[in-house]
């Protein structure tokens, strides 16, 4: 139930990141380009109404010869003359319709651009920028547009999460791996024990850099719980599970165990079989009993999955 | 040896199982070896479980999408920041003519400080929320399924992962910038305020 209520929540925070980001790289243009917006009304509503206005100029005999075309004078043309207050109406809706049909494209850039205001550069320009003048230089400071720098966020995230995930399933490969092995290679004898001179000719292969040798059985708890027993020797198993990965971790540091008893590292399952940290375990074969003290705990012993580990 | 001391069938314990750790191991001198010494006696190779892992279908699955995610949105990322850099070329190219009349001959210092810090801060915050996902949404991502069960599979932040596809686009974003800006150079300012 908490498991289930932790991923829901964690499914939730990351519609929410995903949300968060898509919202950020939708919203960071259309900011940047009201704030571009706003600046352009801001300086055209400074400007003079001469700068804000269309102007359309001709020379006054034309234009007059043109409207007043039932006045025929030389050269087929009308007369020069004055406007009327209802011709001059006339050619105001006339110009009005023209323009506003006309499409009036504004330079590319020109109205997009956000500056600073001249500053005097008070330093570091060059000789030829005082060339012919006497002033310094100047300088305005041009926004540019952060489109691409949103979007990159985006593809940086998912490129280096994808790569975190797929580094955790290499990590988890090798962990399980090791798991099912308990080393690099594992050698059972199923007929005959292990001798020195096997141990030896094993060795010597190219490659080998650690060897230990284990003694696999399994006995029975005083309870008559089936307990697999792995015994190693302390020193070369330590050189023998260095991984991090994959090294059973202790819970406690090892107790020392009394005189006649081997200190055993126990798994949860078995130290639950044992009946307490004590116990006496006997095997249907002729051998034994053994007095075992649970010295600590592993959560796992790489290669046995089932077993107990005498740290003997 | 300290397991001598227990007690085994016969006084002391029969060893039966012998594990082995190295890089290198040849599969065939070690079988060859244990054939000779132990007949009859089973092998297993972590590499070979190892390779079971990774052959598995769904593990095949994943090992295709995931590079192919990784590759698409570098893509996507690579793509991002050239068109980045193409849509400034035509500004960046008259201001630059506009400062060379002026007496400015740094053209490469300049084209990478006004462009740079963008991409500075796109990387930073692309770091960031590549490093948040993990805590967020890792508890919520079963790759288990991939390993088997017992093995808790976490997402770590890893720097390989983070480092590289950041220093990837600061470093294509300086070349091509600098790139560009030795085009512009090479151009003439004439041409280029000629261009305007």
């Amino acid at each position: 139930m908490r498991q289930t209520a932790r991923t829901a929540g964690s499914v939730a925070v990351l519609a929410l990141l995903v949300c968060a980001c898509v919202f950020a790289a939708l919203t960071g243009p259309a900011v940047s380009l009201r704030t571009r917006t706003q600046a352009l009304s801001q300086t055209l509503a400074a400007a003079g109404p001469i700068i804000k206005t269309v102007q359309v100029d001709a020379p006054w005999d034309q234009f007059a010869a043109a409207t007043n075309l039932d006045n025929q004078g030389y050269f087929g043309l009308g007369q020069a003359a004055n406007l009327t207050p209802s011709q001059f109406a006339e050619t105001q809706r006339e110009i009005g319709r023209g323009l506003a049909h006309l499409p009036l494209p504004l330079g590319a850039g020109a109205w997009a651009g956000l500056a600073s205001h001249l500053l005097p550069v008070a330093a570091g320009a060059g000789p030829l920028a005082f060339i012919g003048v006497n002033s310094p230089p100047m300088m305005e400071v041009v926004y540019r547009n952060a489109l691409p720098a949103f979007a990159l966020v985006l593809a940086l995230s998912l490129a280096a999460f994808a790569g975190m995930v797929s580094q955790a399933i290499t990590r988890g490969e090798v962990a399980a791996s090791w798991q099912a092995t308990g080393a690099d290679v594992a050698i059972t004898a199923t007929s005959s024990p292990v001798t020195p001179a096997a141990e030896k000719a094993i060795a010597a292969v190219r490659g080998v850099r650690h060897l230990t040798a284990t003694w696999n059985t399994g006995w029975a708890t005083p309870s008559d719980q089936p307990v697999a027993l792995v015994a190693v020797d302390p020193a070369s198993s330590a050189a023998l599970w260095p991984a991090p990965r994959s090294r059973p971790s202790r819970s406690r540091k090892l107790g020392s165990a009394a005189p006649g008893t081997v200190a055993v590292l126990a798994s949860p399952a078995a130290l639950a079989d044992l009946g307490g940290t004590a116990a006496q375990l006997t095997s249907p074969a002729a051998m034994g009993p053994i007095g075992v003290r649970v010295a600590g705990t592993v959560t796992s012993i790489p290669g046995s999955p089932r077993a107990a580990r005498s740290w003997s | 040896m300290k397991i001598q001391r227990l007690p085994g069938p016969l006084g002391v314990p029969a060893v039966n199982r012998i594990l082995i750790t190295g890089s290198g191991i040849s599969s065939a001198a070690m079988s060859a070896v244990i054939l000779r010494q132990l007949p009859g006696a089973s092998t297993a190779f972590r590499s070979e479980a190892l390779a079971a892992l990774a052959g598995s279908p769904l593990q095949h699955g994943a090992d295709l999408i995931l590079p192919l995610t990784i590759v698409t949105a570098a893509g996507f990322g690579l793509f991002i920041l050239m068109l980045g850099v193409a849509l400034g070329t035509s500004d960046r190219a008259l201001t630059l003519a506009r400062l060379t009349v002026m007496g400015h001959e740094r053209a490469t210092r300049l084209v990478l400080l006004e462009a740079l810090p963008a991409v500075v801060v796109a990387v930073a915050a692309g770091a960031a929320c590549a490093l948040a996902l993990p805590p967020l949404v890792g508890s919520a991502l079963d790759l288990s399924v991939f390993t088997g069960p017992g093995i808790p599979v976490m997402v770590r932040p890893d720097w390989i992962s983070l480092g590289v596809p950041a220093m990837a686009a600061l470093l294509l974003a300086v070349a091509a910038l600098a790139t560009e800006a030795r085009r512009l150079s090479r151009r003439g300012v004439d041409r280029m305020l000629r261009a305007e």
